[in-house]
């Protein structure tokens, strides 16, 4: 993908706000932090309250799966899986865009990835906490899952079975949701010490402090920092490519037609990274808005976020006419059959809703005017979202017509598959609605560094 | 631990003292060793108080309090029966009196309760020892919680003394009383009955059954001179034909018609039989049909007057004029004459219940012309009922007391009306196992004791002398009804010494059999005496022709009210096992539904679940619509016996009653009714989805099947043009073994072997691994959701034309792959190979990710959506029905089939201890062991020559979805569609076989 032109620096701010370098700086220290410390709004009181309902919807649901068994969703046999590993895999790919941009476009040195990186960032934390709670709680036995699927040394001797792509997804999941606290948490640190060190009152101090590890801002400090975290980048780069290749295991590996494909691996990873960006646009263009950060997340940076979009739009196109032509080439009757179904069976609306969402509606991105209008380009990201949810639900929906016809079956969702549906967005809003509220929703210290007079002129990584 | 155990002469010895410790009354003829056992005070810690104690404490501790798990003792035995150790089963002889045919039964019992029931090795009505689905179903009856605890009076609860007093007050100054039993009463009954209405002059004895083969009987009758029934030796025919008679199913002596049809369909063999079938409805015997006919039920007296005219006169006129105006496949006919002329003595025609009598003299004339392998049994076991009207007028006569034992007609008499005319009877003693309509209905209701806790005989062949006996005390205080009856005649005739001396119905029936205390030990040792001698078939009598009857008027349809191969005529009603076993044909389970054409669907505008209402006279009843193909048009098939309100517990509100329409076929009309739409469960979706897109079964390579020419083409090496058939000769496909070879060749490896040219899909296998492995039900809406448990299911795969189908059905079981494809999958390894090639599950170790079943290309593994097991316990006694030696299972947790694992490992044992290499066939699966027609094998395939390495080199053999490498070691033998030479074109399944 080519770079963006003219991102070396931010946008100007608005007039008026410029009096010098420093007070460029100053602006964004208050603009980043105001939402911290000011009472929350009405607007975000609504935002939280409404969040909290699904968030609660979920708890509602999550329990009761618990307390009476996967009986209460609806699966059957031959779809093992339903609505929960869908959401499992959906929000475990929206988690990549933040990972994505803060670790590969860091190493690629792609500076515009400043103001967004953090927000991004945090979505990919909320989306793999929310992502957990689907393995979890779609197992038979809950409570045995939580500890047996870890490898620890038990007085049985029975060890977990490497074999097992769910078992290399619960170390790809745990290793990619770690690693992301981490990364996520070191790039906060500088912006945690501002935030304390804006701090009046002495409980906000106290738990900012404790926060920021004491920052100083010391150049040891700010050494450390800096390797810290292209050391995290580099850690994380492979992991943006592997966990979703892992979680694409789940299917690939198995011997159900439809599933055991090689081309789910780059096909997953694309998609995520697509889903990924469409969440964050569909997030940030509503954050920006409503904390007044468009002159830091700017129309620029949506743009270049439409075009990835677009370019893995077209990857995930790809993917879907590369698979139905191989299935055509393969000459298998199973397999010819179970992308035929795929698209013409009692699930063909769900592949329509896919193909539409994720490769028709993206081809209007290459239109620079749509790019470039959050009116216009809403809709599509949020399409995209849609799109991306019933890819995942069309893949394991193949399970209703594998081998043997005589158990073929269909899968009706129940109200508390949907429930879990809905409220697992409850549960990421409020987790996110929490983090524009309590931390520095813009990676202020890096984007301070992108920043006119901020670098050495001719700075050698510039 | 063999079946045999109970024959030696120790096992016999053990069996008294087992016997003795288990029903201290009913055996104290037999000697018993130990006199403890004998004191008086011995029964005090009998299996029955001890039931009662277990009971007793499990209710204490679950009412106690809120305690998720209720405080349980074990009580040990004070004095231990002798040779009754605490696991060991014990296997005692018996007769299964439940059903139409007193097969010989096998009950085997664990620490005092039956847990499991299997035929009879050696029985003359069932030598091979197998079962039908509703024998081994009917253990449930024994536990069920709806069993009626109390004789009754009226609402109150009462003594068996005061129940007595009551019924012999009311029978003593009867002058007229009606005694109405089931017609399958064994000869120690009848003669008890006749010692009752030597008591009460003014009795009169009638057997009722809601769905007998009453006509059928008169017409044999009529046509042979003599009362009896024809028996067919199938194992001898080379030529069948059946003119509506579901043989295989539900029509008659069904284990020994297919044991002979078994015997008969060995492809290749010269022997190799061929079956026409020329039927109504969809039926397995329609579905194991070389040649299938759809026929109306009123065209049936043309056909065989038609083959009547071809084979005795010669004239093939009137069958091709019939075949014209009906729409039969004349070429089909032509054949069937050709074969039938060509196959003198060992062509046979069987008629089924609902023909005219004059349909069965045009088959009789025909198979006496033919020298067909039919017998002739004079002495059947059930004698002919009565017509439902002579029923229904004697009791609407008003009799002074009316007395119904084991009969519910207030629920099932054809043409209903029963509970109104019983209302004129002065006293009504109904007799039953659950407070049903009828007992519902009687001023006396008195609980009878389950056909495992009573004693009873019964005739099943000519010559042959068959015993039941208790296997457990009564558990609900219940008493056979016999008791109950011999109790009123000696009340009523005090002078009788000899019923004095009998003072129970055992000792009745010992005396009945009067057999020396020797003898009498051996006949309950063997379960039987004498041996069967059925006579040839007399000829038919020449009969004047009487008039033809008018064909049915137009716009009526014939409603076939027919007997359902599961639960019968209705009597397994209450029996939740057999509710949630699928129809073979249509799969439905918990439900009886309108079975019509598709066409007659659509032309009626209805789809499955659109309730239609069906209209015979005045009555009329409303059903949801199934659309079935290989139903005949303009035929509408019910199943009777549903529509319990009351007594049937899992089974009450299941279905519609449609026992007011009559009985049979009727004429009636049928139109779509308004309303909702139903839901119909269904165990299966997918029978034929015209395969155009989705590939064959055959192409998929999963059901295999095809004509002897191109059985020929292929044993000679030839390249089929079109049919794959096993590919083990020639085509051998190229698989990549990733994982390092594992070496099976030392110690056993278990593998099954399954006939696909035998299996008639008749579920008794389904229902023996449901007894054996406590598959727990899950009931209509689990089922409707995909979530049915059996561990052994029936596949069933059509193709062709929706109006008559070629049929295959495939047993599906856990393949046991050698490259599982569940274990690879599994992230806590609760699935595992054992060394013997067993693919096991380890329920403790599950934690329900289900990715096993999915990742199984078979879709054997279950899963436990819900705590079924414990939410379906709702009664401490039905914890007394699982078998011990199969884990029970909770929620959360996959279970598959197993092969029977304790089988092996008891076997094993057995063997060790003897120190002994384990025999072939030593170790028999329930499954293998309850298949009527011997389709299924099990052993280990390491023995040379063994009978699962014989299947295995078959050129028929094959693995199903072999190509996936996931090498199962279930062998399937593809079946052979015996289609006559000059058809070879039309086999129904032709259709389909277009290769992609």
């Amino acid at each position: 993908m080519n770079p963006p032109p003219e991102l070396d620096t931010p946008d100007a701010p608005p007039a008026g706000a410029i009096r010098g370098p420093q007070a460029a700086l100053q602006q964004l220290d208050d603009d980043v932090n105001a939402p911290l410390e000011a009472f929350p709004t009405q607007r975000w009181l609504k935002a939280f309250g409404l969040a909290k309902i699904g968030a609660t919807i979920f708890l509602v649901c999550f329990v009761w799966t618990i307390a009476r068994g996967i009986g209460t969703w609806g699966n059957n046999s031959p779809v093992g899986w339903g609505f929960g590993i869908t959401n499992f895999v959906f929000w475990i790919g929206i988690g990549h865009a933040g990972t994505l941009i803060s670790a590969i476009l860091y190493l690629l040195r792609q500076k515009w990835r400043t103001s967004i990186a953090r927000f991004a960032e945090a979505m990919t934390i909320f989306a793999v906490i929310v992502a957990l709670q689907f393995p979890m709680v779609h197992t038979g036995r809950p409570w045995l899952a939580a500890y047996w699927l870890l490898p620890l040394p038990n007085a049985n001797g029975i060890w977990v079975n490497f074999r097992s792509p769910l078992l290399w997804d619960v170390v790809a999941v745990s290793t990619y949701a770690l690693v992301s606290l981490m990364f996520w948490y070191t790039g906060l640190l500088p912006d945690l010490a501002v935030a304390r060190d804006r701090a009046k009152h002495r409980v906000r101090k106290l738990v900012y402090g404790i926060l920021s590890l004491g920052w100083k801002g010391s150049n040891r400090a700010w050494q450390h920092y800096e390797k810290a975290y292209l050391l995290f980048a580099g850690l994380s780069t492979p992991l943006v490519l592997s966990v979703h290749s892992v979680v694409s295991f789940d299917f690939a590996v198995s011997v159900v037609p439809g599933w055991h494909t090689t081309i789910f691996p780059p096909y997953f990873v694309a998609g995520a990274i697509f889903s990924g960006f469409a969440m964050v646009a569909t997030c940030i263009i509503v954050m920006r808005k409503y904390f007044k950060l468009e002159h830091i997340i700017t129309i620029d940076h949506l743009d270049v976020m439409n075009r990835i979009v677009l370019v893995t739009s077209l990857m995930v196109g790809y993917a879907y006419m590369m698979e139905l032509f191989i299935a055509w080439y393969s000459g298998v009757v199973a397999e010819r059959f179970a992308f035929m179904n795929r698209a013409m069976g009692s699930y063909g609306w769900a592949y329509a809703i896919m193909v539409t969402c994720n490769v028709l509606l993206p081809q209007l991105l290459w239109f620079r005017k749509i790019r470039r209008s959050i009116l216009l380009m809403y809709p599509i990201v949020i399409a995209v979202n849609i799109g991306m949810w019933f890819e995942r639900f069309v893949i394991i929906m193949t399970l209703s017509r594998d081998h043997l016809p005589s158990s073929w079956h269909d899968f009706h969702p129940t109200w508390v598959d949907y429930g879990l549906l809905v409220g697992s967005f409850g549960l990421f809003f409020t987790l996110l609605l929490l983090f524009c509220r309590f931390l520095p929703t813009v990676a202020v210290a890096e984007s301070k560094a992108g920043m006119a007079g901020a670098q050495p002129t001719g700075g050698h990584h510039g | 631990m063999s079946s045999n155990d109970a024959l030696t002469p120790a096992g016999a010895d053990a069996m008294h003292r087992g016997l003795a410790a288990v029903m201290p009354i009913g055996v104290s003829e037999v000697p018993i060793h130990d006199d403890h056992v004998d004191a008086p005070n011995a029964s005090e810690m009998s299996r029955r108080s001890a039931m009662k104690l277990l009971s007793l404490t499990a209710l204490l501790g679950a009412t106690a309090g809120c305690v998720r798990k209720p405080e349980r003792r074990i009580i040990s035995l004070h004095d231990r029966p002798e040779y009754q150790q605490p696991g060991k089963p014990l296997y005692y002889a018996s007769t299964f009196t439940e059903g139409n045919y007193p097969y010989g039964l096998l009950v085997k019992q664990i620490d005092g309760r039956p847990v499991k029931l299997e035929g009879l090795v050696g029985h003359p009505l069932n030598p091979n020892g197998k079962s039908t689905g509703a024998m081994q179903a009917s253990l449930f009856g024994l536990y069920d919680p709806e069993r009626l605890r109390s004789p009754r009076s009226g609402d109150a609860d009462v003594t068996w003394a005061a129940a007595d007093k009551a019924v012999v007050a009311a029978l003593k100054d009867a002058r007229r009383v009606l005694v109405v039993t089931r017609a399958n009463l064994g000869p120690s009954e009848r003669a008890l009955i006749a010692r009752f209405r030597k008591a009460v002059p003014g009795a009169v004895h009638m057997a009722y059954e809601p769905a007998q083969d009453r006509e059928r009987r008169l017409a044999w009758q009529w046509i042979y001179g003599a009362a009896g029934e024809v028996v067919p030796s199938l194992e001898r025919a080379r030529v069948i034909l059946s003119v509506d008679a579901d043989f295989l199913g539900s029509d008659g002596d069904t284990l020994t018609a297919t044991r002979g049809f078994a015997a008969a369909r060995e492809p290749g063999s010269a022997s190799f039989a061929r079956l026409y079938v020329a039927e109504s409805g969809m039926t397995v015997t329609g579905s194991m049909a070389d040649h299938r006919v759809p026929l109306r039920p009123s065209h049936a007296l043309a056909f065989a007057r038609g083959l009547q005219a071809a084979i005795v006169g010669n004239d093939t006129a009137p069958l091709e004029q019939a075949a014209a105006t009906h729409g039969w496949d004349a070429g089909v006919l032509v054949a069937l004459v050709k074969d039938l002329r060509a196959n003198r003595g060992t062509a046979a025609v069987l008629g089924g219940p609902n023909l005219p009598a004059l349909a069965h003299e045009a088959i009789a004339e025909v198979n006496a012309a033919l020298a067909a392998p039919l017998t002739w049994n004079a002495e059947p076991a059930t004698s002919v009922a009565v017509a439902p009207r002579e029923l229904l007028s004697a009791v609407a006569s008003a009799p002074d007391a009316v007395i119904l034992l084991g009969v519910n007609p207030v629920h099932d008499l054809p043409g209903g009306g029963f509970a109104a005319a019983l209302a004129g009877v002065k006293t009504v003693v109904a007799h039953g196992l659950t407070a049903d309509e009828t007992l519902a209905a009687a001023h006396i209701a008195l609980p009878s004791a389950h056909a495992l806790e009573s004693w009873s005989d019964a005739s099943p062949a000519p010559g042959v002398k068959s015993v039941a006996q208790p296997m457990i005390a009564p558990l609900f205080g219940g008493r056979q009804q016999a008791d109950s009856l011999l109790a009123w005649t000696i009340a009523l005739s005090p002078d009788d010494v000899a019923l004095k001396d009998a003072k129970d119905f055992h000792g009745w029936m010992q005396a009945q059999w009067g057999l020396k205390q020797a003898g009498w030990e051996a006949a309950l040792r063997a379960g039987f005496v004498g041996t069967a001698a059925f006579a040839p078939l007399p000829t038919p009598r020449k009969v004047t022709v009487r008039d033809e009857p008018a064909p049915p008027t137009a716009g009526r349809m014939d409603i076939v009210l027919a007997v359902h191969p599961h639960t019968g005529d209705g009597r397994w009603q209450g029996n939740a096992w057999l509710l949630e076993t699928p129809e073979p044909c249509n799969k439905v389970v918990w439900d009886n539904v309108a079975a019509m054409a598709p066409a007659t669907a659509r032309a009626l505008g209805v789809e499955e679940g659109d309730p239609v209402e069906i209209v015979v006279g005045e009555a009329r009843v409303r059903l949801p619509a199934l659309p079935q193909p290989g139903v005949q048009a303009d035929t509408v098939v019910l199943h009777v016996g549903y529509g319990r309100t009351q007594g049937a517990g899992h089974g009450n509100g299941v279905g519609v009653n449609v026992a007011s329409l009559g009985a049979g076929v009727v004429a009636g009309t049928v139109a779509k009714a308004g309303g909702d739409r139903a839901l119909v469960a269904k165990t299966q979706h997918v029978f034929d989805q015209n395969w155009s897109n989705t590939g064959t079964p055959m192409e998929r390579h999963i059901a295999i099947d095809g004509t002897p020419k191109e059985y020929a083409h292929y044993q000679q090496g030839e390249k089929a043009a079109k049919y794959s058939f096993p590919d083990t000769k020639k085509h051998k496909i190229k698989l990549t073994q990733l994982d390092p070879e594992v070496d099976y060749s030392q110690g056993a490896k278990w593998g099954l072997a399954i006939d696909l040219n035998k299996c008639t899909g008749c579920n008794a296998c389904l229902l023996a691994c449901q007894v054996e492995n406590n598959i727990v039900i899950v009931g209509k809406e689990e089922v409707a959701k995909g979530r049915d448990m059996s561990w052994i299911r029936i596949d069933r795969y059509e193709a062709g034309p929706e109006e008559n189908p070629g049929i295959l059905f495939q047993p599906m079981l856990c393949q046991h792959c050698d490259n599982a494809p569940c274990e690879t999958v599994c992230p806590v390894n609760a699935t595992a190979h054992s060394p013997e090639g067993l693919n096991e599950q380890v329920y403790n170790r599950c934690v329900g990710t289900r990715y096993c079943s999915n990742n199984c290309p078979y879709k054997v593994r279950r899963f436990n959506f819900f705590n079924y097991t414990g939410e379906q316990t709702t009664d401490p006694v039905q914890e007394l029905r699982a078998n011990p030696h199969v884990t029970v299972r909770t929620r959360g947790v996959m279970e598959k089939c197993t092969f029977c694992i304790q089988r092996i490992n008891a076997a094993k044992f057995v063997a060790s201890n003897a120190r002994t290499p384990l025999k072939d066939g030593a170790i028999v699966t329930a499954c293998q062991q309850a298949c009527p027609a011997d389709a299924i094998v099990f052993g280990d395939a390491n023995i040379k020559g063994g009978q699962v390495e014989t299947a295995r080199k078959r050129d028929l053999a094959y693995h199903v979805l072999e190509e996936l490498n996931v090498r199962p070691n279930v062998t399937y033998a593809a079946r052979i569609r015996n289609a006559h030479p000059d058809l070879d074109a039309f086999v129904p399944a032709a259709a389909d076989k277009g290769g992609h």
